[in-house]
């Protein structure tokens, strides 16, 4: 039997709202040669109803039923009856481009089937959905696609998503990767992570195809007790990782700038998202002095950051100030500028 | 619509109108969002004196939609293909829309169609 090209992985919780969307742009692809794996993870919803009916109606489905065990379950779970050459993983809230798998395929043959592609993505917010760049590259030549292997670099800040492309089977095979399971949230980092140096090359694709949702109220990313431990986890594990694979000097600095960075982006979008939530606070101050703890003989000068206001929240953090971090965030920062641009001097 | 109706004449739209008109006079001009608002606004109001090249609106547009209201439209990835002098943003909270906005578009001006006083701008970035 020919394998298929890709193989899909979607891991489901009650997600009713958002999960036909989600199907629909799957089995709507313009490459039909592709395996859809639905893993159902206990969910108490319609959920069921729905993956059913799109069972009936299409053979490249297949259903895999497990008691509610978090996404890293199913996602192994998936993993384990995958046969694509690729693989793709896509949350139940999010969608995808049609195009998304014909272009990437299209893009792997003609770069001798790497290891892993990386591409944009769109970020899909309650007031519009923003191109987010996902990794830097100084694209002179404004190609398509670029393979690299200069991971020290683009690591920095490249998006940490497993979904933000495909990965060849064959690797995750070869290493045994799969996600962890004593983490709830983030163990998608620390597969990425993992994942992208096993790699060692890279093809970057310049162009966004997944639509990463964050304006419904019950996505993966949300329904999570201890998210900021866990997250804390997921930093100490990537740097053991990086100490087992004896490259920790090589990567010591794209380490830390990476870590700054996501810790960061969640830090704004929990604010940002659930709007001033007293009862976050303590949880973000704890998380504050746990990234405190893990960054506190990090070298500042020897990072990478986005510009001077994300420097001064990195020192903020190794200060352990918890107020001096929060008023550089974003949300205390817009509500300043909106002060100043509409009210005090509107057009 | 009646209540953007009264909206409108409340913060006198049509004073405001014709004073963009006169300061955006020779300057291209997009429009980002095609809701009900500005549904209301092209009903009611002459929109003639601003050069008005295209309607942004990320729910409105696809490949197979052409124009919106009688102006081009436009998906929100080709507003840098189009190149407007200003983008002035329909929607009656747009602050946090049009403070997004400038991150994706830094070289543009990017303004509310409508203003809609100090009163209700303060009152919005309360709730933000």
């Amino acid at each position: 039997m020919i394998k298929p090209k890709v193989s899909v992985i979607i891991p489901i919780y009650n997600a009713e709202n958002t999960l036909e969307k989600c199907l629909d742009s799957i089995i709507n692809q313009t490459l039909s040669d592709i395996e859809i794996i639905l893993v159902d993870d206990g969910s108490t919803d319609k959920s069921l109803e729905i993956i059913q009916k799109y069972e009936q109606q299409d053979s490249r489905i297949k259903l895999i039923h497990q008691k509610n065990n978090g996404a890293s379950a199913a996602r192994n779970a998936g993993l384990k009856i995958a046969e694509g050459e690729y693989i793709s993983f896509v949350d139940s809230d999010d969608w995808i481009d049609k195009k998304m798998y014909e272009e990437l395929i299209e893009q792997a043959n003609a770069y001798n089937s790497p290891n892993a592609i990386r591409t944009h993505h769109y970020s899909v917010t309650k007031t519009g959905t923003f191109t987010t760049i996902a990794f830097s590259y100084l694209n002179k030549e404004n190609k398509k696609a670029v393979l690299t292997d200069n991971l020290k670099e683009i690591m920095k800040t490249s998006f940490h998503s497993s979904c933000y492309g495909l990965w060849k089977k064959s690797l995750l095979d070869k290493y045994n990767l799969f996600f962890a399971k004593d983490i709830h949230n983030g163990s998608d980092i620390l597969f990425t992570w993992q994942a992208l140096i096993y790699s060692k090359e890279i093809l970057l694709v310049f162009k966004p195809y997944y639509y990463y949702n964050l304006a419904t109220p019950f996505s993966l990313t949300r329904a999570i007790n201890n998210k900021f431990l866990d997250l804390i986890k997921v930093f100490k594990c990537q740097k053991d990782f990086i100490i087992e694979q004896n490259i920790y000097k090589e990567f010591e600095h794209t380490y830390q700038t990476r870590t700054c960075s996501y810790f960061n982006m969640v830090f704004k979008r929990s604010l940002v998202l659930r709007g001033l939530r007293l009862h976050r606070y303590p949880e973000l101050k704890e998380f504050l002095e746990k990234m405190h703890e893990i960054s506190k003989d990090w070298n500042a000068d020897k990072m990478d950051f986005e510009n001077l206001l994300e420097k001064q929240k990195f020192l903020a953090i190794q200060e352990n100030n918890f107020i001096k971090y929060l008023i550089k965030t974003w949300a205390l920062d817009i509500k300043i500028k909106a002060l100043w641009l509409y009210v005090l001097f509107p057009q | 619509m009646q209540n953007f109706i009264n909206f409108l004449k409340k913060v006198n739209f049509e004073k405001q109108l014709k004073k963009m008109g006169g300061k955006y006079k020779d300057k291209k001009v997009l429009i980002y969002g095609a809701g009900l608002l500005f549904e209301t606004i092209n009903n009611n109001y002459d929109l003639s004196n601003l050069n008005i090249i295209g309607i942004a609106d990320k729910n409105k547009t696809s490949d197979d939609i052409q124009t919106l209201y009688g102006y081009p439209a436009v998906k929100p990835d080709d507003i840098k293909k189009i190149n407007p002098d200003i983008i002035l943003v329909c929607v009656l909270n747009s602050i946090y829309l049009i403070e997004a906005l400038k991150r994706d578009y830094d070289k543009i001006k990017i303004i509310p169609l409508v203003d809609k006083g100090r009163k209700e701008f303060f009152k919005e970035i309360l709730k933000l």
